[in-house]
């Protein structure tokens, strides 16, 4: 797909998020719009899946490890087709198919359940290993914060991909370099992600999140080395689409209410992000 | 198959390598763990389907999550205090809520590793399993339940826990005698409704020995035996509990939240019937020694287990 239509699916993904949070209350908004246009990449150009058959044995795979951007995944998902959009309309409320981290009893399209940080790379490494021995070609895309680093286990599973040669297995990191404390650097600095992940034997290459030419020029290079996991460590914007909101981590959480000045600037950047695009609203 | 003072991870390694041939979805997970386990003949004879995955059990569990969503079983082996507590987390969101279809196997588990100390004994295990929705909990006692266990959590699509220990354990009764059921109990003795013994796991024998001795002091004693569980046979429970004078429960697991527990939830509601006494391992117990010898000092040996009744009933 083109990248002008992807940005355009972003878009809309962007505009889901922001409704819910406002229709609907709190919501992880920041960390939701930060990783907009990379779901937008993957799944309207680089991911093999098929709307009528969500749990199509050889569909590419996507895990939303930072369970808490679900928002975006549920917009992305909608936006492709798997749900309808009123389903957003049930976002916490009671018995809602769209909670607050996402539930792949609950939502047609959602790979694995997720939302305690730390649980997507083992899990996705156990899916790229499954492909590997029932020898489908499948892949497996799995999305962490850059504050979700701190977790152990991520690296116990980035030692185990690469010590198995999982080369169907896609990391991504939505670097926004802000967790609810501050930012990355002061509260648990990560350092040099890129080596980090190289020196436990992954290929990694570092992105501009939002460039959507540059992402879909990434992802269609996976794998970036035979034999070894890809690792994207995509640099974003947290609350991307929202510049009042921009690199603020108050962001982390929005609960605007519907009249609120935050609400209708929220609404306008949209409105005016549409009409300098020249896209009929 | 009677089965006399075997090892229960030969049992367990055997009956896994005859499943695992049967079925190539079948994945077989060490947390280098295989030869404390009894994968080893699994590995030798099955290497495709074997899978080592080094010291990480939070990752081991993630990665099974991940194989069974694309229909394998995998069978993660590793010790219980580490497969069941430091990944405790993995297991309940990955495994528990999503209902993925893995077998977990505690291995060495309860007091075990009697001398090593608390680190490596897990007397809490069935405690977290058994809250975790959707799993099923399963405390063999000896090796026909073990072979059993393993059968028939193949056959039952969704997580299991098997409490795997490691000692040597007798065979109660013969096993023509024997008819396991997944979230069944059994009576292993009946003579009256006076006392009962409601044993699970590792103390099945003990269990029975002190049902015999109280019988021949002249007490009406029924003995059962509960390898699941989780879910509970309640209505077994029931039955025996309506006339019974006083219901002795008997693990080697801590005294909270363990089959104890469980039967206390289940009775507690229940006019009939008389006081109910959960006979574990005391909170706050730290000891090492000769796996017989710690029992007997825990109060869980039958000889033990014959005085702390008596003690109750003839006061």
């Amino acid at each position: 797909m083109q990248s002008k239509t992807i940005e355009r699916k972003a878009f809309d993904i962007r505009k889901h998020i922001v409704h819910t949070v406002i229709n609907n209350g709190d919501g992880h908004a920041g960390p939701s719009l930060s990783c907009t246009d990379i779901l937008a990449t993957l799944y309207f150009d680089i991911m093999d899946v098929k709307v009528d058959e969500p749990k199509w044995f050889c569909r590419d795979r996507f895990v939303l490890s930072a369970g808490h951007k679900c928002l975006a995944l549920y917009g992305t998902l909608i936006e492709k087709g798997f749900e309808k959009a009123d389903v957003l309309e049930t976002y916490n409320k009671l018995g809602s198919k769209v909670p607050g981290h996402p539930d792949m009893k609950k939502f047609n399209g959602v790979d694995f359940s997720s939302g305690a940080l730390g649980h997507g790379l083992p899990i996705g490494a156990g899916m790229a290993l499954n492909a590997k021995l029932k020898g489908e070609k499948n892949r497996v895309f799995v999305l962490m914060g850059d504050g979700e680093q701190g977790e152990g286990s991520n690296w116990e599973a980035a030692m185990f991909a690469s010590h198995h040669g999982l080369d169907n297995l896609v990391g991504i990191i939505d670097r926004n370099g802000l967790q609810i404390n501050g930012s990355t650097r002061d509260v648990l600095d990560t350092r040099d992600l890129r080596e980090k992940y190289a020196a436990f034997g992954w290929s990694v290459k570092v992105v501009d999140g939002h460039n959507i030419e540059e992402l879909l020029n990434t992802f269609q290079s996976i794998p970036f080395q035979k034999g070894k996991p890809s690792m994207v460590i995509a640099n974003t914007i947290k609350s991307k689409g929202m510049p009042f909101a921009e690199g603020n981590v108050k962001y982390h959480h929005w609960n605007p209410g519907k009249e609120s000045q935050e609400s209708k600037d929220a609404l306008d950047a949209l409105e005016r992000y549409a009409n300098n695009k020249g896209w009929i609203k | 198959m009677t089965v006399k003072q075997r090892n229960p991870r030969d049992v367990f390694g055997e009956v896994l390598l005859e499943l695992g041939r049967e079925n190539e979805s079948i994945v077989a997970v060490s947390c280098d763990s295989g030869a404390g386990s009894g994968m080893d003949p699994f590995k030798q004879a099955l290497p495709h389907q074997y899978l080592e995955v080094g010291i990480n059990e939070q990752n081991a569990i993630g990665v099974c999550a991940g194989l069974a969503e694309g229909g394998s079983i995998p069978i993660v082996s590793a010790i219980a205090p580490f497969i069941s507590m430091r990944a405790f987390e993995q297991v309940r969101n990955d495994l528990g809520y999503t209902n993925m279809n893995v077998k977990v196997i505690g291995s060495s588990s309860g007091l075990s590793h009697s001398a090593l100390g608390s680190t490596h004994q897990a007397i809490e295990d069935l405690s977290l399993m058994r809250v975790i929705p959707n799993m099923v909990v399963l405390n063999p006692g000896d090796c026909y339940e073990v072979e059993m266990s393993l059968r028939e959590a193949i056959k039952h699509k969704g997580p299991v826990y098997i409490r795997m220990p490691r000692h040597p354990m007798a065979e109660p009764l013969e096993v023509s005698q024997r008819n396991f059921k997944l979230g069944k109990g059994e009576v292993l003795m009946n003579t009256g409704d006076e006392i009962v013994i409601a044993v699970s796991g590792t103390l099945t024998v003990d269990g029975l020995m002190t049902g015999k001795i109280l019988d021949e002091m002249g007490y009406g004693v029924k003995v059962l035996n509960f390898t699941t569980v989780k879910p509970l046979d309640t209505e077994l429970l029931y039955e025996a509990y309506k006339n019974a004078k006083y219901l002795f429960t008997l693990e080697e697991h801590s005294q909270i939240g363990g089959f104890g527990s469980a039967v206390l939830e289940v009775l507690g509601p229940v006019k009939q019937g008389g006081p109910i006494h959960s006979v574990g391992i005391a909170d706050g117990s730290f000891n090492t020694g000769p796996y017989r010898e710690l029992l007997g000092a825990y109060g869980l040996s039958w000889e033990k287990v014959v005085e702390r009744i008596l003690n109750v009933i003839q006061k």
